[in-house]
């Protein structure tokens, strides 16, 4: 077999190169200079491997299909989760979106209010940490994502925030999940019923997942609030704290060209209380 | 059958040497030193700006409880994080601060091949800690620090070079070890940019024209008003297209030789633009970073040695 480096040819100056070359280095180099082909094989072996790993990364999150993608990403999660890999890395996609806020009022032993939100430009700095709050705030969103707020105001916090506040649909939200699964078990039904047993084994695993899902969603989302609420009481010294989902519209260009600031109260939306903790200190 | 065959093997024999040459030939370590200085710079910064919040987001009752990360992972004990081993609140500035004197270490290049890895292992731990906090910036400075540690990141460019030079040590010239740090950077720049393209190929603001319209105008982000850019659609419309056929063709495009100072150009332009105008100058050098892997690394060392930098 020829050497590897044969080929190889140091390019004209201030060229860029196709592939790393060659420095014209001295003698002592030459131990760098090839390795053996039983180490280029285990080599090999291991970055096959290894970019699969990164690859299916992407491949696997956030969008999986039932029957390849998403078992082999349950395999790899320890090597994605181990060495941070296994992110989707979808930048801006499908589409930039608006923002969401997590609006909060801190009520104090004395009477007092503090009324404010995160992320906030002008409290939170430098910018790479608002950032990690602007983040937070998006996770705190995404766990709440697609769960049906009520339909109706509720007055009484609406008048103490002057904005409409809506609260979440507990009864929606579980009714929604049981008639969902409800249809996953009479699909189940059926597939049993007509022999289709590998269908019908594929959604069980569905509907179980889901219901871990569903179970752990709720425990998460708790757990998530109670330690935001914890910290904001800790860092207003408050007694109380209600936190509200705000979303903020992206305005559209005729809106700023009608002179609308991007800020303006009506791209915001009314505020769905997600969580009331209490300090437990004495 | 015997022609097949000898064809087959042939056409496979092409496919290991191709492989050889792009993994296995040696590589100058010039570029790779620049590389960690500039991601180790960016790296040392992500974490001392933790120092800002460092019990609100590390410590026992942290706004992201361990609880929590275990039921995002559905069940898996991966997520691996330092923090999580502490027995208390007391531990976390002594370990936090020499998380951050092993994180500079690396950056000026001391100790190199034990303090790029254990500054890979503490980016991942950082960044596992903090799930539900990062954004790409994490992701980049995670996988940039563990390619680091795979090649001779402190080979030039750092404190381990002048303290062999002082001891009348030689040169540590190419190797293969630092061409595949740098294969590998480019390998991953390029998924990175795969799927980040096909996933606005979902998007119908993409297809309309109007996604950077969508960036400009959210007031979370914006650090520099571009709202003018409303009088100026049909410029918003250009300009997504050029992003979003830039994203697409990157993986394929920045290889060529031809193609290749177009497409790392572009990446400076984007990078720079969502950086200045969006407020995430971080995330926009990182990037910017990684995209020196695709430079030569002869001519990288050429540059170095003009300038006196060979150290």
């Amino acid at each position: 077999m020829k050497p590897v480096n044969e080929n190889n040819q140091r390019p004209e100056q201030g060229q860029i190169s196709d592939a790393p070359s060659l420095s014209t280095s001295s003698a002592s180099n030459e131990p760098n200079g090839t390795w053996t082909s039983t180490r280029r094989g285990l080599v090999s072996l291991g970055l096959l491997i290894y970019l699969f790993i990164v690859v299916m990364g992407p491949v696997t999150n956030p969008i999986y299909t039932e029957e390849l993608t998403g078992p082999l990403g349950r395999v790899l999660a320890p090597a994605h989760q181990a060495m941070y890999l296994g992110h989707g890395y979808r930048f801006f996609a499908p589409d930039p979106g608006p923002s969401h806020m997590l609006v909060f009022r801190v009520s104090r032993n004395d009477g007092s209010q503090v009324d404010a939100r995160f992320p906030d430009k002008n409290v939170i700095w430098p910018r790479l940490m608002y950032h990690r709050w602007f983040m937070l705030s998006e996770t705190i969103f995404e766990e709440y994502r697609g769960l049906p707020p009520s339909q109706e105001v509720e007055p009484v916090r609406t008048a103490a925030m002057g904005k409409d506040v809506l609260l979440l649909d507990q009864k929606a939200i579980e009714e929604d999940f049981a008639a969902s699964q409800k249809n996953l078990k009479d699909q189940i039904d059926l597939f049993i019923e007509k022999g289709a047993l590998g269908l019908a084994k594929q959604l069980q695993q569905i509907h179980a997942r889901n219901e871990r899902g569903y179970r752990v969603g709720e425990q998460r989302r708790k757990l998530l609030v109670d330690a935001v609420g914890r910290e904001l009481l800790r860092r207003y010294s408050g007694e109380r704290v209600e936190m509200f989902l705000q979303e903020r519209a992206i305005a559209l260009p005729t809106d700023v060209v009608l002179n609308t600031k991007l800020t303006d109260p009506r791209f915001l939306s009314e505020l769905i209380l997600i969580g009331e903790v209490q300090n437990e200190q004495p | 059958m015997t022609r097949l065959g000898s064809i087959f093997i042939d056409y496979c024999r092409q496919w290991v040497d191709f492989w050889n040459r792009f993994w296995f030939v040696p590589a100058d370590p010039t570029l790779l030193a620049v590389i960690r200085l500039l991601a180790g710079a960016i790296i040392f910064y992500t974490h001392l700006v933790w120092s800002l919040e460092l019990p609100t987001f590390f410590g026992n009752q942290a706004m992201i409880p361990p609880a929590y990360r275990a039921g995002l992972v559905d069940g898996t004990h991966y997520v691996w994080s330092h923090f999580d081993w502490l027995p208390g609140d007391g531990w976390l500035w002594p370990v936090h601060g020499l998380g951050l004197v092993i994180i500079f270490l690396f950056w000026i290049g001391a100790w190199t091949r034990v303090t790029a890895v254990l500054t890979a292992l503490l980016v991942i731990s950082y960044a596992n800690r903090t799930t539900g906090a990062q954004f790409g910036l994490d992701q980049i400075n995670g996988f940039l620090a563990t390619y680091l540690a795979v090649g001779p990141s402190g080979a030039r460019l750092s404190v381990d070079r002048w303290w062999a030079l002082r001891r009348g040590r030689g040169e540590q010239g190419s190797s293969i070890a630092a061409n595949l740090a740098l294969r590998l950077i480019q390998f991953h720049m390029c998924v990175v940019y795969l799927f980040a393209g096909l996933g606005k190929l979902q998007g119908d603001t993409w297809w309309l024209g109007q996604a950077l319209w969508g960036a400009f105008a959210s007031a979370e982000y914006q650090t520099m008003d571009f709202t003018w850019m409303a009088h100026h659609m049909a410029l918003v419309n250009l300009l997504t297209y050029v992003t979003l056929l830039w994203e697409v063709c990157y993986p394929f495009l920045v290889w060529p030789r031809l193609t290749r100072p177009l497409f790392l150009a572009g990446a400076v332009a984007v990078h720079a633009g969502i950086g200045l105008t969006m407020g995430m100058l971080t995330f926009g050098m990182i990037m910017i970073v990684g995209n020196l892997a695709f430079l030569s690394p002869n001519w990288i060392r050429d540059q170095a040695n003009r300038y006196g930098a060979h150290s």
